[in-house]
């Protein structure tokens, strides 16, 4: 193997990592809203707290590999895609930590619930379905799918 | 940016691929996630809930993604290798093939027949031993299949 091919195999996996963490996070995210049972929300959204170390550590390898490979592979750090792919990556980050805070606190307070006679609550499903946090997140992941169309498409090189 | 993207065949081939490919991990991996929590004596009353999700998730998410990264990864080996397969494009076929097979549909079937008995009130057996066991090395069988496709270690 190239010292290319090394770099894009690891790229490639912080990729799977920060991508498909988050749509795992986003399955689990999905199911809790559709349910009522604090202790079930406690459970699908302590899920999610693993994944979140894995699209953290996904998303710091897939930046500092990819900019290896880009300078590696003969582009330019100052290049338009790679400064637009740049931006969106700290754009999609700083709304996922938001939307982040927000799940949690929602786990909290289904842990507390269910601690408490695991009764149906309005305030639970408020916070679990908080219309803010599901468009920082969606946000997010949409940012991700543009980044990807700029690494293979590469507009301006 | 988007006005100034030069849109090939190729590399519509090489993004879908992808979507399709970040989409089944992430379908495996919260399959692997929700078969090894419901196998936890911590939450026995939440079993079927998350024998419920693996179900949906290898139904919904795996299996077209399966579907998907190998469509669009067949024509886009088509395109790049018309004349002659290398090894490590044969080998990453051949893997995720088996792997649809027995992660894809086998898996499936499995996990609905798995389900059945949870809402009937059996949650164990070896039926349910082997949907929480499997899921694990289709997602080791997907990663073998990233690094031949990436890392092309084999001519």
């Amino acid at each position: 193997m190239t010292k290319y091919d090394w770099l894009l195999l690891i790229h490639l996996l912080g990729a799977f990592c920060f991508l498909s963490g988050s749509i795992v996070a986003g399955i689990l995210h999905a199911a809790a809203t559709r349910r009522d049972r604090p202790s079930e929300v406690a459970l699908l959204l302590g899920l999610v707290r693993p994944m979140v170390a894995v699209v953290g550590a996904g998303s710091i390898v897939v930046l500092v590999f990819g900019v290896w490979l880009a300078r590696d592979a003969g582009y330019g750090v100052s290049d338009g895609w790679v400064v637009a792919a740049i931006a969106l990556w700290a754009v999609s980050n700083a709304l996922a930590g938001p939307a982040g805070k927000s799940l949690r606190q929602a786990r909290e307070l289904a842990e507390r619930l269910a601690a408490n006679g695991n009764h149906p609550s309005e305030e639970l499903h408020r916070a679990v379905a908080d219309r803010r946090a599901l468009i920082f997140n969606y946000t997010s992941f949409l940012l991700l799918i543009v980044i990807l169309v700029l690494m293979v498409f590469k507009p301006g090189s | 940016m988007v006005a100034a993207i030069r849109a090939t065949e190729w590399n519509w081939l090489l993004l879908f691929h992808l979507l399709f490919s970040f989409a089944l991990v992430g379908g495996a991996i919260t399959v692997v996630t929700t078969s090894f929590a419901a196998v936890r004596k911590a939450w026995p009353e939440q079993v079927p809930l998350l024998r419920a999700i693996a179900f949906r998730t290898n139904l919904l998410v795996v299996l077209p993604g399966f579907v998907g990264a190998h469509v669009f990864g067949s024509l886009l080996a088509d395109r790049e290798y018309p004349h002659h397969e290398p090894d490590w494009l044969s080998a990453g076929f051949a893997i995720t093939d088996a792997a649809l097979i027995v992660g894809g549909v086998l898996l499936t079937l499995l996990q609905f027949w798995v389900l059945r008995r949870t809402r009937a009130g059996s949650p164990g057996g070896w039926q349910a031993a082997v949907a929480t066991y499997l899921p694990p090395f289709v997602l080791a069988a997907l990663v073998s299949v990233i690094v031949l496709m990436a890392g092309k270690p084999i001519s």
